[in-house]
C-alpha cells in the first residue's frame, strides 16, 4: 500500500509547524529506509507545490514569450496532423480561436528567426554527485538530522528528469561516486545498470595525462586536494595550480577512493518513467569516498562524443565544491563540450567561487564563461556593475546584522537587522531603497527566513562581478535549479 | 520439535484466509542462518520487518509461529497499523512531555508495549481466528510466551508491583492477565480492577479502549494521537 505521509500529520493543535514535521519525516526515513519510497514521494510533492506556491504571480508556460525571441508563428490551413498537445482531442469541441488561436479550418506552425537552432530533440545530461561533500549540510532547522541535502538532491534529479521529458530531451544520468551503490534501489537489476567497458587510456589535449581505466566507472587516480578558498578577483593562482598538478601526478590509489558508481546510470535514455520510479526508491546509505568530478567528466565527454552535436544539448552538474582541487583539472575536458552544450553547475557548497567561473581563464572559452555557475546557497546576488567610482563592495553577517559597505572614495555604511526584516524580499527591499546603484537578483524563494543567515562575510574589489548573501538553502535547491535553467513544474514556469 | 519449513508455510496460508495480507514470510534454520543471511543478530523466535516476517524455526513450534505471525500481522491490521503512526505517536509524546530528543526511544518502546497488548488480545479474541486456528492452541502459545498463568496468579493475590515496576515485558504479562481473566473469568476480573492501583489501572483501561476500537489507528488517526498520548502519561504515571 502506498503511503501518504501527510494523511498522519497531526492536527495543527499540537503545534507541529511545518519545519518540525520535516524534521520528523526526515529523521523517520534514516531510521526507517524501508519507506525511502513513500518519503521521497512525499518530498517530490511537498517541493513541486512549494515550488508552485512562491511563484508569485504563477505564470503558465506560454509559447508565446520564447516565441518574441526565437520566431514566430505562421498560419496554415488545414489540421495539424503532428500536432501532439495533449488536449488535442478535447479541443476538436473548441476548435477555432478559443485553443488554437486561429479561425476554423486552420492551425499554425512556428517558423524559427534566421540564426536560431532548434531541434525536437536535444540531450539532457545530469551529473548527480552524491558524495559526501555534497550531503555535508544537515537540516536548517533541525541541524542534528543529517543527510537532508542527499534527499533535496534526489527530489531536484527527479524534477531534472521531468523538465527533460517536458523538453523532449534523451536524459544521460550519471551518478556519483562508489557509495551510490549502497543506495540503488533494492529491486534494480544490477547488471542491468552496469556501467559499459570502455577501452583503456585517454590522452588529453595537452598529451599529458594519461588515463588506465578497464571500464568506465573503475578506480580512479587520486586527484589532488590542495585547499583553496575562492579569490576575491576570481584567478586561481599559478603556484597552487602547479601544486595541484603536481598531486596528481604523484596521485596514488588508496582503498574506495576515486570510485564513482559502478551501477546506477542511465545513458541518452527516454524512459522517463524508470528513472523516476528508480529515484523514489533511493535510500542514503552512507558515504565513504568523495567524488572525482573531474575524471567523471573526462568519461562524459566520451560519451557526447557519439552524440549528435548538432543537437541542442544541456548539462547540469550538482555538486559541492568545497575547493577546487579535483575539479579545475579537468577544465581541458569541459572545453571541448562546452561548444555543444549549456553547462551549468550548481554548488552546494559555502564557497562562492561566481568570480573564478566568471574570470578564471581555464574556465573560459572564446573570451565567455564555459560554466553557469550557481551556489545554491545563494539567497541573492548584489552587482556593483552601475556604480560610478566603484572601488570595493563588502557584505558581512554577524550576529544578525547584516552590513553592507559600498565605496566609491569614501564608504557608505548601512546595517540591517535580520531578525526585523524577517524574510529575504523585505530585506532586498530596504537594501535596494538604500542602495539604488547596485543590482540585486534573488535567488531563493521570496518568503526565505532571514535568521538562517550564518555568520559570513565576503569581498568585491572589482566593478564588473558579483557578491551573495549566503544562507542554508538545499530545501529550495529544485526551485533555484529550475529556475536558473529556465525549467517548469507541472506545466507552470518557475520564475 | 522444531518448526518444519512446509509448517510455516502452511501457517502463512492458514494466516491469509483470516487476514488478507500481502505480508511475506522468509525462514531460517536456527539463529546463525538467519545471521550469516541479515547479516545481524536475531534474539527473538520472529520478528517483523518491512513488509516480511522473519522466523526462525528451531525457536517455535507450530501454534508458536501462528501466535508469531499473527502477532505481527495483528500490529498492520488494527494497532499501530503501520509504522508511522508509531513513530508518529512517540515523536509527539516526546515533544508534549518535553522529553529530549534521545529519549524518543524510550518511548517507542512503550508505544511498542501497549500496541503488543491490544493486538494480542484483538488475535486470541478474534473469531475468524479461533474458526481458523481454533482457541486452545494460540491461548496456550500465548499464555506460555507470556507466563500468562502466573501473571494471573499474582494478579489474584493482589500483587500488582510486577507489572508496574519490573519492566516493559512484565506490563505486558499483566495486561495479557487481564485479557484472559476477561475471557475465562470475568466475574474476578472486575474484582482485579477494584483492587488494582489506579494509575496501574488507568493504564489499563486505556489499552482496554484500544482493544475494543481494534483498528482505532487507521480508522481515526487523529483520534488516536490524542488517546495514545493520555495513554502513554498514564504508563508513566504507572511508573512504567
Amino acid at each position: 500500500m502506498k503511503l501518504n505521509f501527510d494523511m498522519y500529520r497531526p492536527d495543527p493543535k499540537w503545534g507541529v509547524d511545518d519545519q518540525e514535521w520535516e524534521c520528523w519525516m526526515l529523521e523517520f526515513i534514516i531510521y526507517n529506509p524501508n519507506y525511502a519510497y513513500e518519503y521521497n514521494s512525499y518530498l517530490v510533492s511537498k517541493v513541486k507545490s512549494e515550488i508552485l506556491k512562491n511563484i508569485v504571480p504563477p505564470e503558465e508556460i506560454s509559447k508565446r514569450r520564447s516565441e518574441r525571441k526565437a520566431g514566430r508563428w505562421r498560419r496554415v490551413s488545414g489540421l495539424d496532423p503532428d500536432d501532439r498537445r495533449p488536449q488535442y482531442l478535447t479541443s476538436l469541441a473548441t476548435f477555432g480561436d478559443l485553443f488554437f488561436g486561429t479561425t476554423s479550418g486552420y492551425h499554425r506552425e512556428f517558423v524559427p528567426e534566421k540564426g536560431k537552432k532548434f531541434a525536437m530533440q536535444g540531450s539532457f545530461i545530469i551529473l548527480w554527485d552524491c558524495d559526501r561533500d555534497l550531503d555535508q549540510q544537515s537540516h536548517p532547522k533541525c541541524q542534528y538530522v543529517q543527510h537532508q541535502l542527499f534527499y533535496n538532491s534526489l527530489v531536484t534529479v527527479y524534477a531534472l528528469v521531468e523538465e527533460a521529458a517536458n523538453r523532449g530531451d534523451t536524459v544521460t544520468l550519471l551518478t556519483l561516486p562508489q557509495a551510490v551503490d549502497d543506495m540503488m534501489p533494492a529491486h534494480a537489476k544490477i547488471e542491468a545498470r552496469r556501467a559499459p567497458i570502455f577501452p583503456a587510456d585517454y590522452v588529453n589535449a595537452d598529451g599529458n595525462w594519461n588515463f588506465h581505466y578497464d571500464d568506465m566507472f573503475s578506480q580512479l587516480k587520486n586527484w589532488g586536494r590542495e585547499t583553496i578558498y575562492p579569490p576575491s578577483d576570481g584567478l586561481l593562482p599559478s603556484s597552487w595550480k602547479r601544486h595541484t598538478i603536481q598531486l596528481e601526478k604523484q596521485g596514488h590509489l588508496s582503498p574506495g577512493t576515486g570510485e564513482v558508481s559502478k551501477y546506477y546510470y542511465w545513458m541518452n535514455s527516454k524512459d522517463y518513467d524508470t528513472m523516476k520510479e528508480d529515484l523514489l526508491k533511493f535510500v542514503f546509505n552512507g558515504h565513504g569516498v568523495a567524488t572525482e568530478l573531474g575524471v567523471g567528466m573526462v568519461y562524459l565527454q566520451r560519451q557526447l562524443n557519439a552524440l549528435d552535436k548538432s543537437k541542442r544539448g544541456t548539462i547540469v552538474i550538482i555538486t559541492a565544491l568545497p575547493t577546487m582541487g579535483w575539479f579545475w583539472p579537468g577544465y581541458h575536458y569541459y572545453r571541448a563540450l562546452s561548444k555543444h552544450f549549456d553547462m551549468y553547475i550548481f554548488d552546494i557548497s559555502y564557497n562562492y567561487w561566481y568570480m573564478t567561473f566568471l574570470k578564471e581563464p581555464n574556465f573560459m572559452l572564446n573570451g565567455k564563461p564555459m560554466f553557469g555557475y550557481v551556489n545554491l546557497n545563494t539567497l541573492f546576488t548584489l552587482s556593483p556593475v552601475n556604480v560610478k567610482g566603484f572601488v570595493n563592495l563588502n557584505i558581512s553577517a554577524y550576529s544578525n546584522v547584516l552590513t553592507i559597505t559600498l565605496n566609491t572614495g569614501q564608504d557608505k555604511i548601512k546595517q540591517y537587522q535580520l531578525l526585523t526584516l524577517s524574510t529575504v524580499s523585505e530585506l532586498m527591499t530596504e537594501i535596494q531603497k538604500d542602495f539604488p546603484e547596485l543590482v540585486l537578483d534573488r535567488y531563493t524563494i521570496q518568503n526565505y527566513p532571514t535568521e538562517l543567515i550564518r555568520d559570513y562575510s565576503m569581498n568585491l574589489p572589482v566593478k564588473d562581478g558579483k557578491l551573495a548573501l549566503l544562507g542554508p538553502d538545499g530545501p529550495n535547491m529544485t526551485y533555484k535549479i529550475l529556475k536558473v535553467i529556465g525549467g517548469g513544474v507541472d506545466g507552470v514556469s518557475v520564475t | 520439535m522444531p518448526l518444519t519449513t512446509s509448517e510455516a508455510n502452511d501457517v502463512m496460508r492458514r494466516m491469509g484466509r483470516v487476514f488478507p495480507t500481502s505480508i511475506q514470510m522468509m525462514t531460517f534454520k536456527d539463529k546463525y542462518e538467519a545471521r550469516r543471511e541479515l547479516g545481524m543478530s536475531i534474539d527473538a523466535p520472529a520478528f517483523y520487518n518491512a513488509g516480511t516476517i522473519y522466523v526462525i524455526l528451531d525457536s517455535t513450534d507450530y501454534d508458536g509461529c501462528t501466535m508469531l505471525v499473527a502477532h505481527e500481522i495483528g500490529h498492520q491490521f488494527f494497532d499501530p497499523g503501520s509504522i508511522i503512526p508509531y513513530y508518529i505517536v512517540a515523536r509527539l509524546f516526546t515533544k508534549v512531555a518535553g522529553l529530549g530528543r534521545h529519549q524518543i526511544k524510550d518511548v517507542q518502546l512503550l508505544v511498542n508495549v501497549y500496541s503488543d497488548i491490544t493486538v494480542n488480545n484483538i488475535v486470541w479474541t478474534d473469531k475468524r481466528f479461533i474458526a481458523e486456528f481454533g482457541q486452545a492452541g494460540i491461548e496456550k502459545a500465548f499464555e506460555d510466551f507470556y507466563r500468562v498463568k502466573d501473571a494471573v496468579d499474582m494478579m489474584k493475590s493482589g500483587s500488582f508491583t510486577t507489572f508496574s515496576h519490573q519492566g516493559a515485558f512484565n506490563f505486558i504479562r499483566g495486561g495479557m492477565a487481564l485479557g484472559y481473566l476477561r475471557n475465562h473469568d470475568p466475574a474476578r476480573y472486575k474484582t482485579t480492577l477494584t483492587i488494582m492501583p489506579s494509575a496501574l489501572k488507568t493504564a489499563y483501561d486505556k489499552i482496554y479502549f484500544l482493544i475494543q476500537e481494534r483498528d482505532y489507528a487507521i480508522r481515526e488517526v487523529q483520534k488516536y494521537y490524542e488517546h495514545a498520548i493520555e495513554l502513554l502519561k498514564s504508563m508513566k504515571a504507572a511508573a512504567l
